[in-house]
């Protein structure tokens, strides 16, 4: 049983990473963690009241969790758990403590595609990604041509 | 008007029972108290009264006539009444002279002390005795207080009871207006909604308090009748249309061939199309009767557990029918592991007709191309994305589509009515779910349905 760190900017399309990852590792049990990076401001308020969680559930819509919860419903044997975490940290060696403290034995590269943040305080992951001790699984997953279900649950069934 | 004018009365009497009884009881004990009070000062006066006239001890009664001098008021019309009780005397004569009642003097004789009252006049009456002397003594005083004092709160109460009965009625009159303000505004726009306008809905404002549990109550109501009337609706007109079309075919080949005398070969082919088109006729009145049967339940909707995979199969096959050269593609790729999942509580044929509306567009507006139907399960709804590769609806007439007889402007070369998708979404919500159509102009359409997952065991 491993644990996959799949980036995600919280789009719809960017499930197609996860969808993928399932479909080549169709006889594995997987945890997976979605990660997303944001910037943090060093103010003490900000840092004081931290909480990822309310953070997460600003950025997520409920489009994207209900496209989560039809990926797992469609891979329930093989995704033993989905969670969400938020890297805030702003070098590499807080990316491996991130990797490590979620026990992550691989994680997903997505080389030809392009995240498209909707906050400005997101970050690229792909740099600490590649820079990253850990396996890398690479995915050739591309972003698709402009369709009517863009960005609503209905894309999920069209990746 | 009348529950309204119940409730002000109500108000308005509560109000006035509170305040009266609150009066009543101030002025009750505002006057018991004056009545103790001025008793205590009369059997005061009757006690030093008695001491001076009756004890024989000269310094005791000089020393109280001067305390009675100095500290003890005259109260107005005071009047000192004493005589011996022996034997002899008869009480009658004695209440009789005074004018106080017998039972006063026959208290005072058993009990040692008595008070009585006539009109305004105040009596108190002690039992004095000193060596084997008995003697009864009674002064007798107008109440001040009571004639004065308490009068004038009684006066006050009476004219403030006045005022506030003003207020209070005021006050329960604009109240009661307030409460039912509401109540009159979502009956004036539910009057004003008739069959011609059946697809306005009442405006609701705040979704917990029970006036908006009132207005969705409505909304809900309204949905169910405007989708019986546009069930009768597209059935009508579907049936004249549906028919229409290959009887006049059939009708015209008929008129041509009957036109001049032919050879075998195009009398053959003739009846060959005629019945071609008959066939295609026979199809289509089974697949109206169907539309029918949906229609016309005039029982209850009964909602029972479906499958939604096998409800789209269904559909598909209805598909079939009517448009035979359409592909329909169920796309199962997403499909839960668990069978559970696919679980929804609906009325069968209402939900079969939806589905074939929406398909049936798909397979109408793309000119036959493919039409992807997908399934899917989140935690809380089953998904069904129809997604079709056809001329798609403009960008600024997509808030039209559920309009009844909207048809948006890049669609005049194909028939229709307008009414199914507005029947459709009505069907969908009816079953608790939601329609959300998206659509990119001469790229294609998709639609995404969600319906509630069952929770019922098969």
């Amino acid at each position: 049983m491993q644990t996959i760190l799949i980036p995600t900017d919280f789009t719809i399309e960017s499930l197609g990473l996860l969808k993928m990852t399932l479909q080549e590792y169709p006889h594995e049990q997987l945890n997976i963690v979605l990660a997303h990076g944001t910037i943090q401001s060093d103010s003490i308020q900000e840092l004081l009241f931290h909480s990822p969680a309310r953070l997460i559930a600003g950025l997520q819509g409920s489009d994207f969790k209900e496209a989560c919860a039809v990926i797992q419903n469609k891979f329930s044997t093989q995704i033993r758990s989905i969670r969400t975490v938020l890297f805030t940290g702003k070098t590499h060696t807080a990316f491996a403590n991130l990797l490590e403290a979620n026990r992550v034995d691989a994680v997903v590269l997505a080389d030809h595609y392009t995240f498209k943040f909707a906050s400005r305080k997101s970050i690229e992951l792909t740099p600490y990604l590649r820079s990253c001790r850990v396996k890398k699984l690479s995915m050739e997953w591309e972003a698709r041509p402009i369709s009517p279900e863009k960005d609503k649950l209905a894309e999920i069934f069209a990746l | 008007m009348k529950v309204q004018f119940k409730f002000l009365l109500l108000l308005f009497g509560f109000f006035m029972v509170i305040i009266v009884a609150y009066s009543a009881v101030i002025y009750y004990s505002v006057s018991q108290f004056s009545y103790e009070d001025f008793y205590k000062r009369l059997e005061i006066r009757a006690i030093t009264t008695a001491k001076i006239n009756l004890d024989k001890n000269v310094e005791n009664t000089s020393a109280i006539r001067e305390l009675r001098q100095e500290y003890l008021e005259k109260l107005g019309n005071e009047r000192h009444y004493i005589f011996s009780l022996d034997q002899h005397t008869d009480l009658q004569k004695q209440a009789a002279s005074i004018n106080v009642p017998v039972s006063f003097l026959e208290e005072i004789v058993a009990k040692k002390t008595a008070n009585t009252k006539r009109g305004e006049v105040f009596f108190s009456g002690i039992r004095y005795s000193y060596g084997n002397t008995t003697s009864i003594v009674i002064v007798s005083a107008k109440n001040y207080y009571n004639s004065h004092h308490v009068l004038y709160l009684r006066g006050v109460i009476f004219a403030s009871i006045v005022v506030v009965v003003l207020f209070t009625f005021l006050f329960s009159v604009l109240f009661s207006r307030l409460i039912f303000r509401p109540i009159i505004k979502m009956t004036r726009s539910v009057k004003s909604i008739g069959m011609e306008n059946l697809h306005m809905r009442v405006e609701m404002k705040n979704e917990d308090d029970e006036l908006g549990r009132l207005a969705m109550t409505f909304n809900n109501m309204l949905d169910r009748l405007e989708t019986s009337f546009e069930t009768q609706n597209n059935f009508i007109s579907n049936a004249s249309h549906e028919l229409g079309t290959p009887l006049t075919s059939i009708i015209g080949v008929a008129d041509v061939t009957l036109s001049k005398p032919r050879s075998q070969e195009e009398y053959i082919e003739s009846l060959r199309v005629i019945a071609e088109e008959a066939e295609k006729l026979d199809r289509k009145t089974k697949a109206l009767l169907f539309l029918a049967q949906t229609g016309f339940n005039g029982k209850v909707q009964q909602f029972t557990g479906l499958r939604i995979d096998q409800l789209l199969l269904d559909v598909k096959d209805t598909i079939r029918k009517i448009y035979p050269a359409c592909r329909v593609i169920i796309d199962l790729e997403l499909l839960p592991e668990s069978p559970d999942k696919l679980k929804v509580s609906g009325n069968e044929q209402l939900l079969h007709l939806a589905f074939s509306n929406v398909i049936g567009n798909a397979c109408k507006y793309s000119e036959n191309a493919p039409v992807k139907v997908a399934i899917g399960t989140s935690d809380t709804n089953v998904v069904i994305v129809i997604k079709d590769e056809g001329i798609g609806i403009p960008k600024d007439e997509i808030r039209y589509i559920y309009d009844p007889f909207f048809r948006a402007s890049n669609t005049r070369s194909y028939e229709g009515y307008g009414i199914g998708l507005p029947l459709t979404r009505n069907i969908i919500k009816i079953h608790g779910g939601e329609l959300l159509v998206s659509a990119i102009e001469n790229q294609g359409t998709t639609v995404q349905i969600k319906l509630p997952v069952g929770d019922f065991n098969i």
